[in-house]
């Protein structure tokens, strides 16, 4: 690599100036970033259609704002961005039509895993409570197959656990910006949040930390 | 004697504040994730957790997931049997092409 730098100084020629970026076809956005797009806005909406329409939005929101994206970041990344903006506007829209809070969230799904009365009411059932996992969990993030596992698990949260869950430990939405925009207490983010770890751990624990390697 | 229930209902909170279960401390120990608890809330939660290995594991385990999913977004993003149909793409150069006219 360094070699090649010496041999070719060409090589180290600045990256090509904003004007090529502002002036690259809009067409070649579809190609080169519209699966990347439409992936990004499925696993927020879970919707295909919607997820597509949000998708052409972005682009023709992109074609417009095309002067002032001067090349400061990636394209990829620019058009990600808008397409975040247009989904929790999307949010924001929905949360004035219908109440985003549903009382079966409230049920608990590990209340099969605590002690259901007694002394020891609420204590995890010992045999039932988390196991060990391996000394380095870190060392399945390179995994595909561990990645794998982790979004079929999150694909069985329900819709609206999955929406704030990913606004929030994802895209790092503040709390209170969440809520304003899903019209939600913070109580209920909370709840909701908590629900999306637990049923994400224990599925984790059943597919993947629990399996002999 | 409305005074003395009263005092019975405070104590008996503190008290459950100040040694939460477990069920309790898995959600106190998520709550942590997103802001800092109150002192009393906090106090509860340490305490527990110095004698339960099992509430132990479980904030160490949400923990890892909380800082596995904020480094790696394009794995959570990644659907790989998920992609834009030939229509919907063409659609969208359509659209583009009617708009930079």
């Amino acid at each position: 690599m360094n070699d090649n730098l010496k041999s070719n100084p060409a090589a180290l020629s600045p990256a090509p100036p904003a004007e090529s970026v502002r002036l690259s076809d809009p067409e070649r956005w579809v190609e080169e970033h519209g699966d990347y797009l439409f992936k990004f806005a499925l696993v927020r909406l879970r919707d295909a259609t919607k997820a597509e329409d949000m998708v052409q939005e972005t682009f023709l929101a992109a074609l417009k704002a095309r002067q002032s994206f001067a090349g400061r970041s990636a394209e990829k990344s620019w058009l990600a961005a808008i397409l975040k903006h247009k989904i929790l506007d999307h949010y924001r829209k929905a949360g004035r039509e219908t109440a985003f809070t549903d009382l079966d969230f409230y049920c608990d799904e590990e209340s099969d895993r605590f002690i259901p009365d007694g002394l020891f009411k609420g204590s995890w059932i010992h045999e039932l409570g988390p196991l060990e996992w391996s000394s380095d969990p870190g060392a399945n993030l390179d995994s595909q197959a561990f990645w794998e596992t982790f979004r079929h698990c999150s694909e069985k949260l329900p819709k609206n656990i999955s929406t704030v869950f990913t606004m929030r430990e994802v895209d790092g939405v503040e709390s209170k910006e969440i809520c304003a925009l899903l019209n939600i207490t913070e109580n209920n983010l909370w709840v909701m949040l908590h629900r999306a770890r637990m049923a994400l751990r224990r599925c984790l624990e059943t597919n993947w930390f629990g399996k002999p390697i | 004697m409305k005074f003395l229930k009263r005092l019975a209902a405070a104590l008996k909170s503190a008290c459950r504040t100040l040694s939460p279960n477990c069920r309790e401390v898995s959600r106190l120990q998520s709550e942590a994730l997103d802001h800092s608890l109150s002192a009393p809330k906090r106090t509860g939660m340490r305490m527990h957790l110095l004698l339960c290995r099992w509430c132990r594991r479980y904030g160490k385990q949400i923990h890892f997931l909380h800082e596995a999913v904020r480094g790696h977004p394009d794995e959570v993003n990644e659907l790989p049997q998920q992609t834009l149909s030939p229509e919907a793409r063409e659609r969208f150069k359509q659209s583009l092409r009617d708009r930079a006219k």
